[in-house]
């Protein structure tokens, strides 16, 4: 946990406002009505000055230093308060990021503002039916016509598209390059005639949290074409770098607190502090406490290395592949403890992310092998980029 | 907390050290060494003293350069990435055994031939029981103005070739650590032969041995807090050795398989391969964040330092183990030849995972803890 002294009065000041401002039956609030709750949510955070915790003030943010912002992450996953920011994650991070470093002055004035208004909720449309892990190989086709684009093609494993008004976009415009060098970056929207989402419902059964997208005869005007035709590869792989840094943090102590909650269980179970250790339970516990400890070690350290070097180090590349199985094992521990009362239905909504069913964070793991890149697309990745290995020589 | 920056004296410690290790503790020369089963190189060991490797953390007093346990611990990941035989982390326990208590006569008496590497000891602290509960395998009896050691030390590393030993031992239900001059203590050693050759195992047996009073170098509370500083040291040293070992494992593993030709190519561009050694990265960088965070706990003297220290242990010595094995895997048939030399490395990394405490011995420790 971030302690840096100077930060002690910042986070005091921030959790006390938590307390005062999140309303005790937060989860009900935000069953009865997720889209007004969230916008409420978040708005709250940006008036009292803590959010969007990673925006400089130029476009309206608070200008937090990075420690602030893990402090934000650490304070927010402790309390009992939503996830945050909830269904403004894609806006606040991928639009927000592309658009500070790729984007035209025009396009920042015209699409952050009404994100930090929290009048606009954005999704992701990269994958498709086609174009999983080979995500540049997409064939969703954008024509240029004079001022406009015209777009076919469909889109799907869009989170947060069900709530979404606006997406950024990934379609082809040059079907004769080679598959990286003809792919564009659009800012589509999903009111516009010829969108068609369809939700998905999920294992977990949740409804409202993923979708397809159908593209048909989509206009887009051209200002809304981000960087250089073409060039969309290239700009899609900074926004995927953004699901990384302060954000996973989260995630780890999350995972600290199923993990505890677990133990507990298992106490429960061998009460005798003499035999608990030798016990396979306890055995189990001991290396998931120590596996825990060491991912929030990663987390950390990748932060403060940031801090200090100015770069990730080595071990930033393995966070999802190490975080990812790791959540596997430690939702399956808490499933093995609880017996059949672990597979009982409580709750299966991502926004109530304070669920008890350990099927449902059984489950929920998978997210985190497979979206953003595969775990077997990172370890060629690892085996390529840092361990310098050759590439397939069939894969082009 | 992880080490994410050295100073430029520890960035030049670590690679002095490496240097030093790649020239004088070379694949051939661990080969010549533990083939004439000799103990270790007694050359490099000087080289090691003159290089102030012994005294890296002993008072200036005493003849130390005074540094922390980070920079011992970047000499440590060295010798194990170069599976150097020798007794360098018995040595360092016993140095800081005397350390602690730079009054007492046995401080003036070795610490300076310790330092520079004349005189060797070692240590021997004793079985950590499956329930993660550190006992001492001796039993000392008040006589007179002395004491009466008797007990069996089993696969004590290094004891052989100390001149002095560090030993922990019980008086009814008090801890009590002595520092015996091998010379003069009538202890029955007997070297077990390893299949890790570059490692030293030995028993010890002492069947009414009289100890002098002046080698007690703590008693009761004192020597409980002592015994537990180096129980953490010794399994922090070992994460360490696996540390080092496993990268130069994963190194080895990339390099061959990055040359090795089947079905018409390299074998590195076949995914079961690939994700192997993408595996083995992630063990090492998990070995290496758990012992950087049981070093930095014992560095600063941390709460969590019994947590890290454990956790280190049992983490990066899996790790270690698991990365060896697969680097056999991965090398396929050459790998299981005594002439290539990968087994080096597999040889340590099992016997590391049952040194100084079983990776289940640690994990009931953090168990009890929790």
């Amino acid at each position: 946990m971030a302690q840096d002294q100077n930060l002690v009065e910042f986070r005091s000041g921030f959790r006390n406002w938590l307390e005062r401002t999140v309303p005790g039956d937060w989860k009900s609030l935000l069953q009865s009505d997720l889209r007004s709750f969230n916008v409420w949510w978040v708005s709250a955070m940006r008036d009292a000055g803590y959010g969007p915790p990673h925006w400089s003030k130029e476009v309206g943010g608070p200008g937090l230093s990075l420690m602030q912002q893990l402090v934000i992450y650490e304070e927010t996953t402790q309390a009992d308060c939503p996830d945050y920011p909830g269904l403004f994650s894609c806006a606040y991070t991928h639009v927000h990021d592309t658009l500070t470093l790729h984007g035209t002055d025009e396009q920042i004035q015209t699409h952050l503002g009404p994100i930090l208004r929290a009048e606009r909720v954005w999704a992701q449309a990269f994958s498709e039916p086609e174009a999983g892990s080979d995500l540049a190989s997409l064939r969703t086709r954008a024509v240029r016509d004079g001022d406009r684009y015209i777009v076919n093609g469909q889109k799907i494993w869009s989170t947060l598209a069900p709530n979404a008004d606006w997406a950024i976009l990934l379609a082809r415009t040059d079907p004769e390059a080679p598959k990286h060098r003809g792919i564009s970056y659009f800012l589509v929207d999903l009111h516009s005639h010829g969108v068609d989402v369809r939700p998905i419902k999920q294992i977990t059964g949740a409804e409202d949290d993923f979708a397809e997208i159908f593209f048909t005869d989509v206009e887009i005007p051209v200002e809304n074409l981000v960087g250089r035709e073409n060039d969309g590869w290239r700009i899609a792989n900074t926004t995927l770098a953004a699901e990384r840094g302060p954000l996973a943090v989260p995630t780890a102590l999350k995972l600290r607190d199923a993990l505890a909650s677990a133990r507990a269980a298992a106490r429960d179970e061998i009460p005798d502090p003499d035999i608990f250790p030798v016990s396979a339970v306890g055995q189990r516990y001991a290396q998931l406490h120590g596996e825990v400890e060491i991912l929030s070690e990663m987390l950390y350290g990748t932060l403060a290395r940031f801090v200090e070097v100015g770069e990730p180090g080595p071990e930033s590349s393995i966070i999802k592949l190490y975080l990812a199985p790791l959540m596997q094992r430690v939702s399956a521990f808490g499933l093995d403890l609880a017996g059949a009362a672990g597979h009982h239905e409580v709750g299966s909504r991502r926004q109530d992310r304070a669920s008890d069913d350990w099927l449902v964070n059984h489950l929920g793991s998978w997210v985190w092998t497979i979206a953003g890149g595969s775990n077997q697309i990172q370890r060629n990745i690892i085996g390529e980029k840092v361990l310098g290995l050759p590439r397939d020589p069939l894969v082009k | 907390m992880q080490i994410t920056k050295l100073t430029p004296e520890q960035q030049a410690l670590s690679e002095v050290t490496r240097d030093v290790l790649a020239k004088e503790s070379s694949p051939s020369k661990v080969r010549d060494i533990t083939e004439s089963r000799s103990p270790f190189d007694r050359n490099l060991w000087k080289i090691a003293g003159d290089l102030g490797w012994h005294g890296i953390e002993v008072s200036a007093k005493l003849g130390g350069s005074a540094q922390s346990f980070i920079e011992a611990s970047l000499v440590l990941r060295e010798l194990g990435r170069t599976t150097t035989p020798g007794p360098y982390l018995s040595h360092q326990l016993a140095l800081r055994a005397l350390d602690s208590y730079p009054e007492h006569p046995a401080a003036a008496t070795w610490m300076e031939r310790l330092v520079s590497g004349e005189a060797v000891a070692a240590v021997a602290l004793g079985v950590l029981d499956r329930r993660g509960v550190a006992r001492p395998d001796f039993k000392a009896d008040a006589r007179g103005g002395g004491l009466v050691l008797n007990g069996i030390a089993r696969d004590v590393p290094d004891v052989g070739h100390a001149d002095l030993a560090v030993i922990a031992a019980m008086i009814d239900s008090d801890p009590v650590v002595l520092a015996a001059d091998i010379s003069t203590t009538p202890l029955n050693v007997t070297w077990q032969p390893t299949h890790d050759r570059t490692r030293s195992l030995f028993d010890v047996e002492a069947s009414g041995v009289e100890i002098n009073s002046a080698a007690v170098l703590a008693r009761g509370r004192a020597a409980g807090a002592l015994l537990e500083d180096l129980w953490r040291r010794a399994a922090t040293g070992i994460a360490l050795d696996a540390v080092g070992g496993a990268a130069k494992a994963l190194e080895m593993t990339v390099a061959y398989t990055s040359q090795r030709v089947q079905y018409g190519r390299v074998i590195a561009t076949f995914q079961a391969v690939k994700h192997t050694c993408a595996d083995m990265f992630v063990e090492s960088e998990v070995a290496r964040i758990a012992a950087d965070a049981a070093t930095l706990e014992i560095a600063a003297g941390g709460q969590r330092r019994d947590f890290w220290s454990s956790v280190a242990k049992f983490r990066a010595a899996d790790a270690y183990a698991q990365v060896a094995g697969d680097a056999l895997q991965m090398h396929g048939g050459i790998g299981m030849t005594w002439e290539f030399d990968l087994h080096y490395w597999l040889k340590r990394a099992k016997l590391n995972q049952v040194l100084y405490g079983s990776s289940d011995a640690h994990r009931a420790r953090v168990a009890a803890e929790s």
